[in-house]
């Protein structure tokens, strides 16, 4: 078959049924077409034939035949120009993680040429936009900044800008334009092999043998392993990685696959979150006690399957509380709310699935590998294969999101790195999008019991809040914790109960427990204030008085949509129209020993860290730190960032919203170490006299070197290694959490944000849709305002899913996840998202290092309460479920 | 390549037309693997007209079937049916062929260890399982609606399919009621549908819709399209057909029968899109759209007005 892409004349074997994103990206090597749900419901995969987007996943290859296909990689001009829309992108940061961003590029541009064509250079509506996108979605979401673009390059904003000026946001966003950035997904190495995992079917049960006889005679199989990780040889959960096998080629692996033979003891599960809740003493599963892993070290005790705390770290005043609630509950008191709120499983699902590729040589590895923690994953590595620092190297340059699900060792990881090991050839394996949704990442499902007590002064009396949380095969849950750290000053009872299952375990997924947490807590403050007749915004001034969060409050009662409200509004008619506002709080942390190193040579200035950019733009952000102190820009071609690979750096892992506060501050010091270093070489060699330096340069007796006049004149180099150290103020958690072996510590102080939302209900077809929201997000100094931003976007963007529509869902008779594609795991598209208003309030974290802190979970904490308070608002129905789906409008709206 | 109907219907496999469906099952090993490729058969992918009628070549894809000015003009329930669906993308390559005869959307057929009538399986996994989009109509065995937005709203056209380039049925037929719980349609192994044919338009205020949770590019949770001639302001004739509530697609006769005659206002829309549930037997997860039908009949109406 001949087919012209790109402009090149290509001639491909095809195998029979062959997909046109396998020719496109392993035969004709075009990797930045991406693979994500090979089901056509993402559009990452678009391809344009004969300028017309298409889903290549979905495309028999066949199709391709004589005809003229435009990948991302295609549109650049003979001279280098990017497409209008490429520019657009850059400029307007409508990108984070750059998965989706090829197949977005790709249907914008035939959106572009279509728009143009009909209307010449003006602007399309929002929904025109969304209408023509509606086949792509982006995970980390990206949208505002998507729309933004398209709009600037169907006005014609970029037609005269040439490439070299586009102002973009992210150092690596026209690598991610391009389709030049490799994830993991894209690395080749010659002669590797491919590799599948084979699960267990069964939520419960012993693994009597496993025959791997009849795949081993599969041709082109190279080895199978036995993979199973429980010293009971018992699988317990479906999806337990039981057999391994590579093969030559994808499709081989998954035949082989098919021919392990398992033999099973199948045991009786407990799969449901009902069943297991109901569980006595009498009837436990006792398994759970010894082999669920997780969850803090505090005292706490079992009863039947569930594990709670003997009092949980963040209760205040918990026995004056408990029986402050107590009493209100039997004297049937008018000023106690007591409300039961239950909030779905919700898959992580970030677009680049997990996956690894393996490659030994002799006894050295190198891995290309998803992760949000290289530096970990690296002393993992040297400690279960004996390596030493030089036997290993880690290379993770793009990650295509994370929100958590890679921020363990996923064992997927070391499958691969076993089966290379075995048969000695490299080894890609990478999940399909099932595997991502059922067994690599969601938050728990959450039943919470919350009550409040007010009385006819308005006075916050008590509060007391039990959280059950289906964690799946772990301890897990935190919400309850959380929650008590909204209003710390107030008598509070509150706690955690992990209920143990046999589902897949649940993993921490941006703002974890924060957000069930304040959907509960921040619906009954909501319902208080309608109670009581205040203003919800007046109760939470007089109940969070911190000055911090009186900033917020500031600003949010300037908005007009809630300016304009009315107390208790329930519109007439059809559609109805309300606003909501709540609160969200999250632990500020840091990794005290984060190390950072700055080096300067004749050829410019780097700076070093092993962190990993996972969208969130933390590249751009320590290459910031670098350019500032140096008063130059982080695009100077003097600018070298090496971040993405495996160091002798101690790096924090991403997550927690700790990156920006571990790095940033640390990469200045650095900065202003090679400094000093720099200005006492060029005194030496030029004998200056009275030498200082400042942020222009060095500065002595005759006048100022610039740095960049003084670093050209640097014999060799000079380099120094900083050190974050610790606060004044703040708890070590080091061991207690145990994320990284280098220690995190929690701040003094949470970053707390606050939002309102305004929704339209549709009271007829059960719609619920989010027209505005106003954030509010205090966090210290913002490093990179734009990256934030974005952040913030997305931060909202995911609540917005998490509020109404993503529901993963376990089948209760076979513990098999039934929503295995983005199909049924609804996550938001451009044409739910609202307009939306940011504003970062300064104040607050003066006693940091750095003066701010991370604002990745907290963006997220507020949005799906104040989705339900804005609900409540315009319906008078309080929605005590999420998501909140046209069934439960419908049932509750009558 | 297979150039003429009668060679694509002496093979034994599996059609592949646009391959959106087709491919996907691939993955999951629910095809035929022996594919029958009809990109090669020429003439199929055109709108023509004849005596009135207007013929629709199966391999027409469904974003040519939304665009085409003499559809959107005079089949307009159709045309919007044909560009509401799936995506942009898959509407370019998908065919309208391809879409009536694709495959359920339930998740418990595409899950490679989860039971399904329609993978051959005694019994429906969902049924006791997870069924929130399943169906009102309940009739026993396989829970999920008919996917086919199309299907449907040809029932509303009361347009008949070609089969084989000779044999011509109606639409109804290929599907008949859905008892067989097994298939997702009835043509036999050697049936290719060749043509799609519409009725002699008439001056109609006509209408698609579905309701999602989403914006967009969600499969409905019911959708409907709606016909309506009128003359004055009375209703002389109403076509109703209704997706995601049944094993098959749904004409509601006793919504259309309390239209006629009436005239065309906001009551009777009401009054009569009330019956649309009439016989709804719903499963536990569905009951939800029992309200959610009748609501969703009742706006397409209003919006079919215009
Ligand atoms: C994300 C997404 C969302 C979607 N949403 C919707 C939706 O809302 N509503 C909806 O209706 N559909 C929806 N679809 C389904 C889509 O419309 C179908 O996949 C498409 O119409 C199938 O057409 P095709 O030409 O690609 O069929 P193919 O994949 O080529 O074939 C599908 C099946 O039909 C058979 N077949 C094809 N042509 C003929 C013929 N002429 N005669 C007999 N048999 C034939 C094939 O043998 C095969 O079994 C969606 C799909 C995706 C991926
Ligand atoms: S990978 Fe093709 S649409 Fe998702
Ligand atoms: S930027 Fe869209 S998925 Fe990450």
């Amino acid at each position: 078959m001949k087919t012209t892409i790109n402009q090149k004349e290509y001639e491909f074997d095809l195998q029979p049924n062959a997909a046109a994103v396998d020719v496109i990206r392993d035969q004709a090597g075009l990797t930045g077409t991406k693979f994500v749900c090979g089901a056509g419901a993402c559009g990452a995969c678009t391809v344009l034939v004969e300028g017309n987007p298409m889903c290549s996943c979905l495309l028999p290859a066949s199709r391709l035949d004589g005809k003229r296909v435009t990948t991302i990689e295609g549109h650049q001009t003979a001279e280098g120009e990017l497409h209008p829309v490429q520019k657009a992108f850059m400029a307007h940061d409508g990108l984070q993680c750059g998965y989706c961003t090829p197949g977005f590029v790709n249907a914008g541009i035939a959106f572009y040429e279509t728009w143009t064509k009909a209307n010449g250079n003006t602007k399309p509506s929002r929904d025109t936009i969304a209408a023509a996108l509606a086949g792509n979605l982006c995970r980390c979401g990206a949208y505002q900044g998507i729309y933004a673009a398209l709009q600037a390059a169907c006005e014609g904003a970029f037609d005269n800008v040439p490439t070299s000026e586009v102002v973009s946001h992210r150092v690596e966003a026209i690598e991610k334009v391009t389709g030049r950035a490799k994830y993991t997904t894209d690395q080749v190495v010659a002669g590797m092999g491919y590799a599948k995992v084979v699960r267990s079917i069964y939520p419960f049960a012993k693994v009597k043998s496993i025959d791997f006889s009849k795949a081993e005679a599969v041709a082109g199989v190279w080895t199978t392993l036995d993979v199973l990780d429980d010293d009971e040889r018992t699988v317990r959960f479906v999806g337990t990685p039981v057999a391994a096998v590579a093969a030559v080629d994808a499709k081989t692996a998954e035949h082989a696959a098919s021919l392990i033979e398992i033999e099973y003891e199948v045991y009786d599960a407990v799969v449901s979150f009902k069943q297991s809740r109901a569980a006595t003493e009498a009837n436990a599963e006792k398994s759970f006690r010894e082999k669920a892993k997780g969850g803090l070290p505090v005292p706490s005790k079992w009863n039947g399957n569930t594990r709670s705390y003997r009092l949980s770290l963040t209760s205040n005043k918990g026995f004056r509380a408990g029986r402050t609630m107590r009493r209100a509950r039997a004297s049937g008191d008018d000023f106690l709310i007591d409300k039961n709120f239950y909030a779905g499983s919700h898959a992580h699902t970030p677009l680049e699935p997990h996956g690894a590729l393996a490659h030994w040589q002799g006894d050295k590895l190198t891995l290309y590998a998803s992760t949000q923690r290289i530096q970990q994953l690296s002393d993992s590595a040297k400690k279960r294969y004996g390596l030493s620092d030089s036997q290993i190297s880690i290379i993770c340059d793009h990650v295509g999101g994370g929100f958590g699900a890679k921020g363990n060792d996923y064992p997927e990881i070391w499958i691969a790195i076993d089966l290379a090991k075995k048969s000695q050839k490299p080894i890609r394996l990478i999940l399909d999008r099932g595997e991502v949704i059922a067994y690599s990442g969601h938050r728990e499902e959450t039943e919470l019991e919350v009550g409040i007590l007010s009385n006819q002064n308005a006075d916050f009396k008590a509060m007391g809040m039990e959280v059950y949380n289906n964690g799946g095969h772990a301890i897990d849950g935190n919400a309850a914790t959380i929650a008590a750290t909204f209003y710390p000053a107030w008598p509070q009872l509150v706690n955690d109960h992990a209920v143990v299952t046999h589902q897949p375990p649940a993993k921490a997924f941006r703002g974890p427990g924060g957000i069930n947490g304040a959907f509960a807590l921040e619906s009954v403050v909501d319902e208080m204030a309608y109670k009581l007749d205040i203003d919800p915004l007046e109760l939470r001034r007089k109940w969070d008085t911190h000055p911090q969060d009186q900033q917020l409050f500031d600003y949010l009662e300037e908005v007009p949509a809630w300016q304009v409200r009315d107390r208790v509004k329930v519109d007439k008619g059809r559609y109805k129209r309300g606003v909501g506002l709540a609160m969200g709080h999250w632990v500020h942390l840091y990794m005290p020993g984060a190390e950072v190193r700055v080096t300067a040579g004749q050829d410019g200035l780097s700076v070093e860290s092993g962190i990993q950019d996972i969208g969130q733009g933390s590249r751009t952000l320590l290459g910031t730190a670098l350019a500032e102190a140096f008063g130059m820009s982080v695009d100077d071609p003097l600018i070298k960032i090496k971040t993405g690979r495996e160091t002798d750096l101690a790096s924090p892992q991403t997550g927690g919203s700790r990156v920006s506060s571990s790095v940033y501050p640390t990469a200045q010091d650095a900065a202003r170490q090679v400094q000093a270093q720099i200005a006492s070489a060029l005194s030496t060699k030029q004998g200056l006299q009275n030498v200082s330096h400042g942020p222009d340069g060095v500065i002595h007796s005759g006048g100022t070197v610039s740095w960049r006049d003084a670093i050209s004149q640097l014999d060799g180099e000079v380099q120094s290694v900083a050190t974050r150290g610790r606060d004044a103020k703040g708890i070590g958690l080091t061991g207690m959490l145990d994320l990284d072996g280098t220690g995190l510590y929690m701040g003094l102080g949470p970053s707390t944000s606050a939002q309102i939302t305004e929704v339209e209900v549709d009271t007829r077809l059960g719609k619920v849709r989010v027209l505005r929201t106003w954030s509010a997000v205090a966090a210290g100094r913002i490093f990179l305002e734009e990256a934030a931003r974005s952040q913030m976007y997305g931060g909202v963007t995911m609540g917005i899913g998490y509020a109404l529509y993503e529901d993963r869902q376990i089948d209760p008779a076979t513990g098999h996840t039934v929503t295995l594609n983005l199909e049924d795991c609804r996550i938001p598209g451009i044409g739910d998202m609202p307009e939306m208003e940011v504003v970062f309030m300064p104040e607050g974290f003066d006693h940091v290092t750095g003066g701010g802190v991370g604002i990745g979970e907290v963006s997220m904490v507020p949005v799906a309460a104040s989705i339900a308070n804005a609900v409540y608002h315009a319906t008078g129905w309080r929605p005590t479920r999420l998501p909140i789906r046209p069934s439960d409008v419908i049932e509750g709206v009558r | 390549m297979i150039s003429t109907v009668q060679e694509a219907t002496n093979l034994s496999g599996e059609y592949l037309a646009g391959g959106t469906d087709y491919m996907d099952r691939l993955r999951h090993h629910l095809v035929n693997e022996n594919s029958i490729d009809l990109n090669g058969l020429s003439g199929l992918d055109q709108i023509e007209t004849e005596g009135g009628k207007t013929y629709i070549g199966a391999l027409t894809s469904m974003f040519n079937v939304a665009q085409a000015p003499h559809i959107r003009q005079n089949y307009a329930g159709l045309a919007e049916a044909a560009g509401g669906l799936a995506t942009p993308q898959i509407r370019q390559v998908g065919t309208i062929g391809g879409n009536l005869t694709q495959a359920t959307r339930c998740q418990y057929y595409r899950h490679p260890h989860l039971e399904c009538t329609k993978k051959g399986d005694a019994s429906c996994g969902g049924r006791d399982g997870y069924h929130p989009y399943g169906v009102v109509f309940d009739n026993g065995g396989c829970v999920a609606p008919h996917p086919s937005t199309l299907g449907m709203a040809l029932y509303a056209y009361e347009a008949q399919v070609e089969i084989n380039g000779a044999d011509i049925r109606p639409i109804a037929d290929i599907y008949g009621d859905g008892s067989n719980h097994h298939r997702d349609h009835l043509l036999g192994k050697n049936e290719l549908i060749t043509k799609i044919i519409l009725p002699a338009p008439v001056a109609e205020k006509a209408t698609y819709f579905r309701s999602i949770a989403r914006a967009r590019a969600e499969w409905a949770l019911v959708e409907c399209t709606a016909r309506l001639v009128i003359d004055g302001d009375k209703i002389q004739q109403a076509f109703i057909a209704v997706g995601g509530v049944a094993a098959v697609p749904l004409r509601l006769p006793h919504v259309e029968a309390a239209l006629v005659g009436k005239s065309a206002t906001a009551e009777s829309f009401a009054d009569a899109a009330q019956l649309a549930a009439e016989g709804a037997n719903p499963l536990p997860q569905t009951g939800y759209k029992v309200p959610l039908l009748v609501n969703t009949v009742e706006e397409t109406l209003i919006r079919a007005l215009g």
